[in-house]
């Protein structure tokens, strides 16, 4: 029952009461409470009711309604009762049928007596009439309730709809309403200047204020917790009080101002709009519609949000962007969403006109005006490529580069850059002999054969020259330089012999001609291939040490379907397979591995079958848990089945994982199993933290009990080995030392340390340099969804897979693809066909 | 065949499993064969390359996520997500010609009229050499890794844990619309997220119940789907059987028989 303000707004419950036909009204039968009710109602609808002391009589129609239900008898005997428990009473409330030619006055004087003063005969009919004198004359017969009378003069209303309500005049202007129930009222008086003052009480504290309305129409609240407001005749307001957050003003036009404690200024209007200004220059505005403006002093600062929720900005080079609240967003005119279907590419150009290429791997590609087209890498490698072939590598934090051009047939010259003296040098290739050439900053120069022969010429005059077969000229100014060492194949024949001495003893007869004779074709084929006795002898010491171990983690039975399957692929080094495994991966760095450096891949298997762990190259231990040595199902065929992984395969393929996601941080672990049925299409891999649980992955389907459907996500194990190129690319540098055995389109490229090429122009020129200096196999990035690996149409699907590129055919342009699915999938591809794949 | 237009059809007025249809009907109640004819289904076309054409999958269920990787799409259906049954049509990797793509076009070159079925191996039934050798000689099209590693196929013993992770109870071919398949029932050890056996309260391991049937693309058999249906709950399995037979009856083929 407090007077006005915001405090109060809650609390006088607002009636909630039916709409009622006003044409009762018109009946002759009725109190002055109709009266009353109809100027109450235009009192209450009235902006300024918290000065009318009879706002709580209610509205026209609801008065009328309580006119007419109760009866008027009862409502009439309520008031009387309550008239006469108060005892004081010399005139009681009663009902007055209006005589014809009474007005308001004539009727408050002759209730009041002669002696009543103009303010209580003008209060009278205030009270009676609603708005007190002057008002039209009542109808004759009309009915009105007139108030008690009192002995002192005074006199009072009843509040029929609620008799514990009660309106007195207390003389001076002064009005006494109050509720015995609730026991909240209010003593409101008006001053002869026209200011009412309002001293409001209840059991809330918001009850208990006192308003000043003064004659402008201005009005000062104050309640007793020292808080209080005033209010302006055009909307502005001051608020006060002992806390920050009471002090705010609003503003004429309605908008509500508040100063933060950290200089924010906030402003907002009644229509739920608002303004937000920081002491750094930053700001934003809130529209009533949700839609927001934000600037500032930097780029991030600048941005809209729209009343669906779409933020919309743009970047320092003046691109727009675009995120919306449903996960969808948009760089210039691309839209793309981020629950999987991200493109590989992201097409944009700036506001001059530049295009550029957001790549997955973060890398940015900007084609240039004269062609050219520059790539920047996440670690700031800066690689630029003409329509000639030319290429210029820099790097501003290495201070390496290189700038290189052909030479118009098929070669190129090279000159490197870099602040270590070993990182200047000049490098020429013949492409018609494949022959390669390079002088370095202290004139030491290297001429490399394609069939592997080496020749090194120092400049304090001293060289050598390695044959094919790994025999060493050496000659210099000193006597220790010069020497010859023949690495003939005695320490091949020595190795082998030993081996087949174990292998009488621990391979089954049955197996055994088979095993050795794959070692007679692995010796053929290093000769062929140029691979050094040495190489063949390394291999052949480990064979001998997994066959001929006392105590380790691998059974015996196992260890010798390990070598077997070693020998096979020693024979066979383009059938390695990966089987029913997601291990593409490391399986190209396998296979690489049986064609150039099988003894590194023998020591891996053998270290890691005896021991149970294996020690890279850098010193890391990777550990194997007991579970992945075992052979599957798939692994335990001896030669291994077309397309099956061998238990070979699947111990590289386990310890080549671990050594890239033991690396991560935190560590991941991968482990090989069986699979589980319940989840089709399982593997049997898993990754496990470090606390063996299984990380989890969400795993999408489809929920047809909306409508529409609607897409959801399941917790599930992650089932793979989930290598990036980068990890892919350090297992082989790590093992093999080479660093540039990785090709891969830009477009697909998700890390660094790859060969990334951008036309089927420079995917020619690497394979054609690749082959001539004798560095293929290589491992190659390309779709597998998509023909012609998968059943796909070209550019409709993209999934990831690598393959090994053992050869390729320049004349008839196409390359001798190894595929890890078996030996159907091996095929000789168009360059085309395969550089198109490849960038999808 | 104009299959995008008919991919969302409602062919809730497919005819259900018929007298002398595919499979074991007469094992099914009648109020599981009721519910599933009153079951509502729709079409779905599977991708090119799949031996499926269309077939029809009860709207209700929840389809997972196809397969990522270009060997092995699947679709797979489930009554809701943490249901123990489901259906899946699994496309196997392509075989090469081997000894298991040999065995099958061999079997396969029989023939079978529609309501012909051939055993070929079934517990309890007397079985020697010459059945565990044409089993075993099917691994791969079974899948080795799966139901292809079987008792028949794989000497090693439970707790041993290279024992076989299926256990066969009946194999026989028939001809599903046309095509002759490789009918399969059998069951799996169940596992945990982590691999290891799934036990019960007694410590007894967990079985799931199997049913399915292996189809090859053509006359070569290197390439093999697989439409089952798994479930660790056996109620489950009888009381979802008769919609999986209204499956397969509703089979097209991409390719000839």
């Amino acid at each position: 029952m407090a007077n006005s303000g915001e405090k109060t707004e809650n609390s006088t419950p607002a009636r909630n009461l039916e709409v009622r036909d006003d044409s009762v009204s018109s009946s002759g039968d009725h109190l002055n409470l109709v009266n009353i009710a109809a100027s109450a109602e235009r009192i209450v609808n009235h902006a300024d009711q918290g000065t009318n002391p009879f706002r709580d009589l209610g509205t026209h129609a609801d008065l009328q309604y309580l006119y007419n239900s109760p009866t008027r008898n009862q409502l009439e005997k309520k008031a009387e009762v309550h008239a006469q428990t108060r005892g004081s009473a010399e005139v009681t409330q009663r009902e007055y049928s209006v005589k014809p030619g009474e007005t308001p006055e004539s009727i408050a004087k002759r209730e009041l007596g002669k002696g009543a003063s103009p303010d209580f005969v003008k209060a009278y009919a205030e009270l009676v009439f609603g708005s007190g004198l002057g008002t039209d004359n009542p109808k004759p017969g009309e009915k009105i309730l007139l108030p008690a009378v009192h002995k002192d003069g005074t006199f009072s209303l009843v509040n029929p709809d609620d008799t514990n309500q009660s309106y007195k005049y207390l003389g001076n202007g002064t009005f006494r309403v109050e509720n015995s129930q609730s026991k909240e009222g209010y003593i409101q008086k008006t001053s002869p200047d026209g200011t009412v003052s309002i001293d409001s009480w209840g059991p809330k504290a918001a009850d208990n204020c006192k308003l000043t309305i003064y004659a402008n129409g201005s009005k000062r609240t104050d309640y007793k917790d020292g808080t209080g407001f005033t209010q302006e005749p055009g909307g502005a307001e001051k608020h006060w009080g002992p806390k920050f957050e009471d002090n705010w003003t609003r503003a004429p036009g309605g908008a509500k101002v508040e100063k933060k404690p950290d200089g924010t200024e906030v402003t907002s209007w009644l229509d739920g709009s608002e303004l937000h200004q920081y002491k750094d220059g930053r700001g934003y505005s809130k529209a009533a519609d949700g839609s927001v403006h934000a600037w500032g002093p930097k780029t991030e600062d600048n941005y809209e949000v729209d009343a669906d929720g779409t933020k919309v900005w743009q970047d320092r080079w003046g691109i727009n962007h675009s995120e919306r609240s449903d996960g969808q967003f948009g760089i210039g005119n691309q839209r793309f969403r981020l629950d999987g279907a991200l493109g590989l590419e992201i097409n944009l150009s700036d506001n001059k006109g530049n295009n550029y290429q957001l790549r997955r791997d973060l890398a940015i590609v900007k084609t240039n005006q004269d062609g050219s087209v520059s790539r920047y890498e996440k670690n700031l490698d800066q690689t630029t490529t003409w329509p000639d072939g030319t290429i210029k590598q820099s790097n501003p934090l290495t201070g390496a580069g290189y700038l290189q051009k052909p030479d118009g047939q098929g070669g190129y010259v090279k000159h490197h850059w870099g602040r270590n003296p070993e990182e200047n040098y000049d490098e020429k290739y013949d492409g018609k002999t494949g022959i390669t050439f390079t002088v370095d900053g202290r004139g030491d120069k290297t001429t490399k054969w394609p069939n592997n022969g080496v020749k090194v010429e120092r400049h304090d005059q001293s060289g050598y020259v390695r044959q094919p077969d790994g025999s060493e000229h050496h000659w210099g100014p000193g006597e220790q330089h010069n020497r010859d060492s023949t690495r003939d194949q005695t320490a091949v024949a020595k190795s082998r012999l030993e081996l087949d001495k174990i292998a009488d003893r621990e391979i089954p007869e049955k197996d055994r001609a088979l095993f050795k004779e794959n070692l007679n074709k692995f010796e053929e084929r290093a000769k062929r291939e140029h691979l050094s006795p040495e190489e063949v002898a390394k291999t052949y010491e480990q064979m001998s040490k997994l066959l001929s171990a006392r105590d380790a983690k691998v059974s015996k039975a196992d260890r010798v379907l390990l070598a077997e399957n070693f020998a096979h692929h020693l024979n066979h080094d383009e059938s390695v397979d990966q089987g029913l495994h997601n291990t593409c991966n490391v399986t190209t760095i396998a296979e690489r591995g049986f064609s150039r450096q099988p003894s590194r891949l023998a020591e891996m298997v053998t270290t890691t079958a005896i021991e149970g762990k294996w020690t890279a190259a850098d010193g890391k231990v990777i550990i194997i848990d007991a579970g992945s040595l075992l052979p599957r199902a798939e692994e335990r065929n001896s030669p291994p089945r077309d397309g099956d992984r061998s238990y070979a395969i699947q111990l590289l393929n386990v310890v080549m994982i671990n050594d890239a996601t033991q690396r991560r941080l935190p560590p991941a672990y991968y482990r090989q199993g069986n699979p589980d049925p319940a989840r089709p299409g399982d593997t049997g891999e898993r990754l496990v933290g470090g606390d063996g649980k299984p990380i989890m992955e969400k795993e999408r389907y489809d929920d047809f009990s909306t409508t529409p459907p609607s897409k959801k996500y399941k917790d599930v194990p992650v089932s793979e080995p989930t290598l990036h190129d980068s990890e892919i690319h350090k297992v082989g540098k790590r093992l093999y030392g080479a660093t540039d055995f990785f090709l891969t389109s830009g477009k697909r490229a998700d890390g660094d340390g790859v060969v990334k090429y951008e036309t089927q122009q420079q995917l020619h020129d690497k394979l054609i340099e690749m082959k001539n200096q004798h560095r293929l196999p290589a491992v190659l990035g390309v779709n597998g969804l998509t023909t012609p690996f998968g059943s796909g149409a070209p550019g409709t699907v993209s999934g990831g897979h690598v393959v090994s590129v053992r050869d390729y055919d320049e004349k008839t342009g196409r390359v001798r693809v190894s595929n890890q699915w078996g030996s159907p999938s091996d095929q000789w591809i168009d360059i085309k066909d395969l550089y198109e794949n490849s960038i999808t | 065949m104009t299959k995008e237009k008919d991919a969302h059809r409602d062919v809730s007025h497919t005819p259900g499993l018929m007298v002398g249809d595919f499979n074991t009907l007469q094992i099914m109640g009648r109020a599981e064969t009721a519910k599933a004819n009153a079951e509502k289904f729709t079409f779905l076309p599977l991708p090119a390359g799949s031996v499926v054409g269309e077939i029809s999958v009860p709207s209700n269920w929840l389809r997972l996520q196809e397969g990522d990787h270009t060997r092995t799409p699947r679709l797979t259906l489930r009554p809701s997500i943490n249901d123990s049954t489901l259906i899946c049509v699994n496309k196997h990797r392509d075989l090469p010609e081997s000894t298991a793509s040999n065995t099958f076009k061999t079997l396969m070159a029989r023939g079978l009229s529609p309501s012909e079925s051939k055993v070929i191996y079934s517990e309890g039934a007397k079985s020697g050499e010459f059945e565990r050798k044409v089993v075993t000689a099917l691994d791969a099209v079974l899948g080795t890794t799966l139901v292809g590693d079987n008792q028949l196929s794989n000497p090693y013993k439970s707790p041993d844990p290279r024992a076989p992770i299926f256990h066969l109870e009946k194999m026989e071919l028939k001809n599903l619309n046309g095509k002759i398949v490789l009918a399969v029932d059998g069951h799996f050890g169940q596992v945990n997220a982590d691999g290891t056996v799934k036990t019960d309260a007694a410590g007894k391991p967990m079985q799931s119940s199997y049913t399915g049937v292996f189809a090859p693309k053509d006359s070569r058999a290197w390439g093999i789907e697989e439409i089952y249906m798994l479930s660790g709950d056996k109620e489950d399995f009888q009381k979802n059987k008769a919609i999986f037979n209204r499956m397969l009856n509703s089979v097209s083929w991409q390719h000839g028989p």
